[in-house]
């Protein structure tokens, strides 16, 4: 909570009932900014109390009136610490350290490693940092700008401050930005106007030309100072037209072919059949459309659970990586930043994994005390991250009883005393909102990584003696882990055909000896049963030899569900020639399924393998460690 | 164009299949919607072509509307190459 913020509490837990434009007087603050600070103190003081406004007046409800104690934001938020510091860095406007230990409440110590750090991040990035009087980061341009950019979005922004000129451009342009939009562009102007004074100017832009076109252009031209290059008014205008906006007008016509080719593309390689591809493909056009100026000119994207997206679907994000990447169609996403594609992976990722849950259950409102502006941006926000939602609307606190539309949460940004089913988030969202917000509206929450394992066991104690700590605790992490990860997780082909699951024998007495000898390892840990053997032989008396897929090679396999314990594979070559109903077979590949999806990672792989000649030869006559190399290969 | 890849389970040749189908359609660069079926949901879903073995061929013969094209080793390029252009040529016609 911001100093400002904080005597405004206090002014109104002493003067009850305290009328809106007394405190606009007061404080001489405009109203937009006046809501947004009762807004960030509700949020502090989350546990206290609450700031009411009652017809015009603005109440206190809560225990504690002595505010005196609340904390300071700094204290137990390091990223908040670093991005502070690395903003007034690159600004060249740093505090001195004295200066700083009273602004953070930290000591001395801290503030000077805590910079120590930051230089490091400088150097990682091939940046110069000198100290002459005050701090002058040199070397590529636009990393700086993209530095820059990453932090102002990380420190939580306060939507006052904003430049005049900023707000001019908004309205004479008619761009409709949002509040952070607005916030975030005069962060950005006031750090041109700096590096321009220093000397330090972009000096190559490979859009410069094209965006001469866009119709802020000249606009843009304004509000920088006369010694700007036409590369600098150029990046201004194409960071403007990257930012999200509430218009929603102005739809960019290919990116309706980009997202047919992305489905189609995707479908190909993983051959997964997507089901609602309609529903899918309106979902994620809203994101792209939204995003398109930001891929295409680079700008950096705030994402983070983009380690997470990456941890669980590292397979899935390369897949979407490598597609978008070759996109004949919109050939300018082919430097597309990993975060978006983490973004975009989320998206595929939700798809598969909650198999869209049916959307009847995900009704969601959004209301925000700010109004439409603020509801707006949470709106864009959550699109982005949460992949399937159903919004049905935007009100605002007060007309939130007169919404008739049938909704089955409410997200918010201020906890609503008195009603059901609210999600309250930050209105730029955290990871833990998204956390949240994913594990409510998709299977796919990321696991919660708060399950306090010592606290489970005391509970465990409480009832029960413990024999073993250190097993009960790595059983339950197990537990905890395999609810999260579900069944879902699609494993690849290496995993699946392990040294022990890969044999070789010299001959058989039919086919149908060989499909059991094939499947008895898998028999053996309990993978499958008895009944799945008699169903895959069953098969081929019923439809024939149709699995043999290419030359003497065989993949014997039944329906999903009976005598099927979880995915599994099995590989049999048989050095004698072996007569399968008229067609000749050397290899058995026992393919067990759990449902039409997971095993298609391991049997794309395969099926890319089989397509060559040569391996064909390998699975015939190659030794098992030859074949089990193979497989390590074709994943 | 709708094309339906058919096995006894709709799981794991059928998927097979339909990935050299899809391989096929993309070396003449026509566009298709391919799905992987079992032999039961197949007669139930319409579409404009079905491929599928001879055996099971024969046993849908009669109770699809849609032409049936055989494909003895669902991996051989060739032959899929094969089944497509005759699909693509009467399609024409």
């Amino acid at each position: 909570m911001k100093s400002r913020q904080f005597i405004i509490l206090n002014y109104i837990t002493a003067n009850e009932g305290v009328q809106l434009q007394k405190l606009l007087n007061k404080f001489s603050i405009s109203k937009r900014t006046l809501y947004y600070d009762i807004s960030n103190i509700n949020k502090s003081i989350i546990n206290e109390g609450i700031i009411k406004n009652v017809e015009g007046s603005f109440f206190y409800f809560g225990i504690n009136e002595n505010h005196s104690c609340i904390q300071n934001d700094f204290v137990d938020n390091v990223t908040l610490r670093k991005n502070y510091v690395l903003y007034h860095i690159i600004l060249g406007d740093l505090p001195t350290i004295s200066e700083l230990c009273t602004i953070m409440d930290l000591s001395k110590n801290t503030i000077t490693m805590l910079i120590e750090k930051c230089k490091i991040d400088f150097l990682l990035l091939n940046l110069k940092v000198t100290y002459k009087k005050k701090y002058i980061i040199e070397g590529d341009e636009h990393k700086i700008r993209d530095l820059f950019l990453t932090v102002i979005e990380n420190l939580n922004p306060h939507i006052d401050d904003i430049d005049e000129d900023i707000i001019n451009l908004d309205e004479q342009m008619n761009l409709r930005l949002t509040d952070f939009s607005r916030k975030f562009l005069s962060e950005l102007k006031k750090l041109i106007v700096k590096r321009i004074k220093m000397g330090l100017t972009i000096n190559e832009l490979s859009y410069q030309k094209e965006v001469c076109a866009f119709k802020h252009y000249h606009a843009c031209k304004m509000i920088l100072p006369s010694s700007a290059s036409e590369n600098e008014v150029a990046y201004l205008c194409a960071y403007i037209s990257s930012l999200p906006t509430l218009n929603t007008e102005g739809t960019i016509d290919r990116i309706d072919d980009f997202i047919d080719e992305l489905v189609l593309k995707f479908e190909q390689k993983t051959a997964i059949k997507m089901q609602y591809k309609k529903e899918f493909k309106v979902n994620i056009k809203r994101h792209i459309q939204s995003s398109y100026y930001r891929i295409k000119f680079c700008f950096p994207a705030h994402n983070p659970i983009l380690y997470d997206v990456k941890m669980k679907y590292e397979y899935l994000f390369l897949i979407l990586q490598k597609i978008i990447k070759n996109s004949t169609i919109l050939p300018e996403f082919k430097k597309i930043r990993d975060e978006e594609i983490g973004f975009i992976t989320t998206y595929f990722g939700g798809y598969l994994m909650g198999e869209v849950r049916a959307t009847q259950n995900s009704r969601a409102i959004i209301v925000c005390p700010n109004g439409y502006m603020m509801s707006k941006t949470l709106e864009l926000q959550i699109y982005r991250f949460v992949p399937g939602i159903n919004i049905i609307g935007t009100t605002s606190l007060s007309k939130l009883d007169d919404v008739i539309q049938e909704y089955d949460y409410i997200i918010s940004t201020l906890p609503l005393l008195a009603k059901k089913e609210v999600i309250v988030v930050n209105p730029i969202l955290t990871k833990g909102d998204i956390d949240l917000l994913l594990s409510i509206f998709t299977d796919i929450g990321i696991p919660n990584p708060k399950i306090d394992i010592e606290k489970l066991i005391k509970t465990v104690e409480k009832y029960s003696t413990v024999h073993d700590y250190k097993k009960l605790e790595t059983e339950l992490l197990k537990t905890i882990h395999q609810i999260n990860e579900n069944e879902r997780y699609q494993p690849m082909l290496n995993e699946l055909l392990t040294e022990n699951r890969i044999n070789s024998i010299d001959s058989v007495c039919d086919w149908k000896q060989a499909i059991a000898v094939a499947a008895k390892p898998l028999i053996d840990d309990g993978s499958i049963t008895n009944v799945y053997v008699e169903s895959m032989i069953e098969n081929v008396i019923q439809h024939g030899p149709y699995i043999v897929l290419a030359d003497y090679f065989a993949l014997p396999h039944a329906g999903a569900k009976d005598g099927v314990n979880q995915l599994s594979m099995s590989l049999l070559q048989v050095k004698n020639e072996v007569d399968l109903a008229g067609v000749p077979v050397h290899t058995f590949l026992v393919l067990a399924a759990i449902d039409n999806s997971t095993h298609i990672t391991a049997l794309a792989a395969l099926s890319e393998l089989l397509y060559e000649e040569k391996n064909l030869k390998l699975f015939q006559q190659g030794s098992v460690s030859e074949i089990r190399a193979l497989i390590e290969k074709g994943n | 164009m709708k094309i339906l890849a058919v096995c006894g389970f709709g799981v794991g040749s059928s998927m097979i299949l339909r990935m050299s189908i899809e391989k096929v359609l993309k070396e003449l660069d026509i566009k298709a919607d391919v799905e992987n079926q079992d032999v039961n949901s197949a007669r139930g879903i319409p579409c404009d072509a079905i491929f599928t073995s001879i055996e099971i061929g024969r046993e849908i013969a009669g109770t699809v509307s849609a032409k049936v094209y055989t494909v003895k080793k669902y991996m051989d390029l060739v032959e899929v190459r094969v089944a497509v252009n005759k699909m693509l040529e009467e399609n024409n016609k």
